[in-house]
């Protein structure tokens, strides 16, 4: 399990001010499930993510387990001057080639490894990005509003490839976001954050069956727990700086 | 070059000739066409225009070569500067505004009729035009690049020449051909105040012979290889960043 214990963030503003971001924000990431973050817009999601992975640090708290995690930016990250085989493969010394194939069939690049990413989607260029991740075996992958570029057809394609590999290779998520709907279809615990200092207003967790597909999300086990989810976002007057689209 | 270019190019050619061969043949505008063709051919023996054409071609393209290979090793230092000091790179910009014919004039009062010396100005004139892109560029860099890669356990030099650098490549290389137009008419300037070497020199003579068409015939010259080299550096743009 990956702890995040008592994280304190504090910036200074341009003005120098300094402001804090997080004070005592704690979590719980269980191996091989995929942990929801829901946050307001600008709640500090990607500071989080960050110095969860490694990327940033934090003024003070402990991330307990928290070594080779990746991370994958909301930003389309593949690097638009090597193909897909090299962007996979970047800065990996020796990997077999099984292995490669493995997991580049998983994400549904097989036959691409020459392409370049810079001409294709943003579906494609995350699959590269999230193969990047996985080939290197990390204990965690950290996914920063993963889907917000995304049209309604490759988003749905890609919820499925990350239960996938979450089902098939055990690879553990963590997912920070502002729509209700794309955390309650992939987590299996949810923590909602308030507007102040990043703190946990709630958590939820969630026992929906391994195998579903999109249509799940308009059955009525999904539906209750999206309005329990909602009306505690009501509650504590987050309701407009969420994303409640499905 | 599209099928309209050429039928405007051929149109203001036809125009040229009736105008300045047959209607205006003396004046003081444009050489009579005939006497043109004339100069472009005897320019040649008359000012030893081939060795000034290859003494500057030589300076330029040598100094775009340079220049870019300079710049290849200094510029993840220059980003990583830019990134993590960028006060300091933002206050060396005031030389911008400082005249490069300054320099020029500098040079050949220091070092004279040396091709040594017009080479090294030109090579310094093209890295910190290039510079100042890679400073402007770095500004630009997708961070989300420099994460990723940070992340992947790269880091220090290493992360702006594998990543940052190469990220902004195209953009500098994009810049280079726009210096080539630039360095053409800085160096020709050079040479006309030297007055010793090059395609600048031969213009100063052309210029106090009075050699009306010379001066055209020059001019036409120059501007084919200019559109050469542009070719020639957007062929290799195209050959080394296909992915962009």
């Amino acid at each position: 399990m990956i702890e995040v214990k008592n994280i304190k963030k504090v910036f200074a503003k341009e003005s120098g001010i300094s402001a804090i971001l997080f004070d005592g924000l704690n979590l719980q990431i269980i191996e091989y499930s995929i942990t929801g973050i829901i946050a307001p817009q600008s709640s500090g999601k990607t500071t989080l993510l960050k110095i969860i992975s490694g990327l940033e640090n934090q003024t003070s708290g402990e991330i307990s387990n928290g070594k080779n995690i990746s991370f994958i930016p909301s930003e389309p990250s593949s690097f638009p001057w090597l193909n897909v085989r090299e962007n996979i493969l970047f800065g990996l010394p020796n990997i077999q080639e099984s292995e490669f194939n493995d997991v580049i069939r998983l994400v549904g690049l097989e036959g691409y490894e020459s392409h370049f990413p810079n001409n294709n989607s943003y579906g494609f260029r995350f699959r590269i990005s999230l193969a990047r991740s996985i080939i290197r075996k990390p204990k965690l992958i950290c996914l920063d509003e993963p889907f917000y570029k995304l049209d309604e057809q490759t988003k749905h394609e890609i919820y499925d490839l990350i239960l996938q590999a979450n089902r098939t290779k055990g690879i553990t998520f963590l997912l920070a976001t502002t729509n209700i709907t794309e955390v309650l279809y992939l987590s299996n615990k949810i923590y909602l954050t308030g507007k102040d200092h990043g703190k946990i207003v709630d958590s939820f967790d969630v026992n929906f069956p391994k195998e579903r597909n999109i249509g799940f999300i308009k059955e009525e086990e999904f539906v209750s727990m999206r309005t329990k989810i909602e009306n505690v976002i009501k509650k504590n007057s987050l309701y407009s700086l969420m994303n409640f689209s499905i | 070059m599209t099928k309209d270019k050429i039928r405007l190019i051929l149109v203001l050619i036809f125009i040229y000739i009736v105008l300045f061969e047959f209607i205006l043949p003396i004046n003081k505008l444009l050489p009579k066409p005939s006497l043109l063709a004339e100069s472009i051919i005897v320019v040649w023996s008359d000012y030893n225009f081939f060795e000034s054409l290859a003494w500057t071609t030589t300076v330029i393209y040598l100094s775009i070569l340079f220049s870019f290979i300079i710049i290849h090793f200094v510029s993840p230092y220059l980003i990583k500067l830019e990134l993590e000091l960028p006060a300091l790179l933002e206050s060396l910009k005031i030389f911008r505004y400082f005249p490069a014919f300054f320099f020029a004039i500098i040079f050949v009062f220091w070092f004279g009729e040396s091709l040594f010396a017009e080479l090294l100005f030109s090579i310094i004139v093209s890295t910190l035009l290039l510079s100042f892109e890679v400073i402007n560029q770095s500004k630009m860099i997708n961070h989300s690049y420099l994460d990723v890669a940070r992340n992947m356990g790269l880091n220090g030099i290493k992360l702006y020449s594998k990543v940052a650098y190469k990220s902004i490549q195209p953009s500098i290389f994009a810049k280079l051909q726009r210096i080539h137009y630039y360095l053409w008419v800085l160096i020709m300037i050079y040479e006309f105040i030297g007055r010793a070497n090059g395609i600048g020199s031969v213009y100063f003579y052309a210029l106090s012979y009075r050699d009306f068409a010379a001066l055209f015939s020059f001019a036409l010259i120059i501007s084919i290889l200019i559109l050469l080299g542009d070719i020639i550096l957007k062929f290799i743009n195209e050959k080394i960043f296909a992915w962009e």
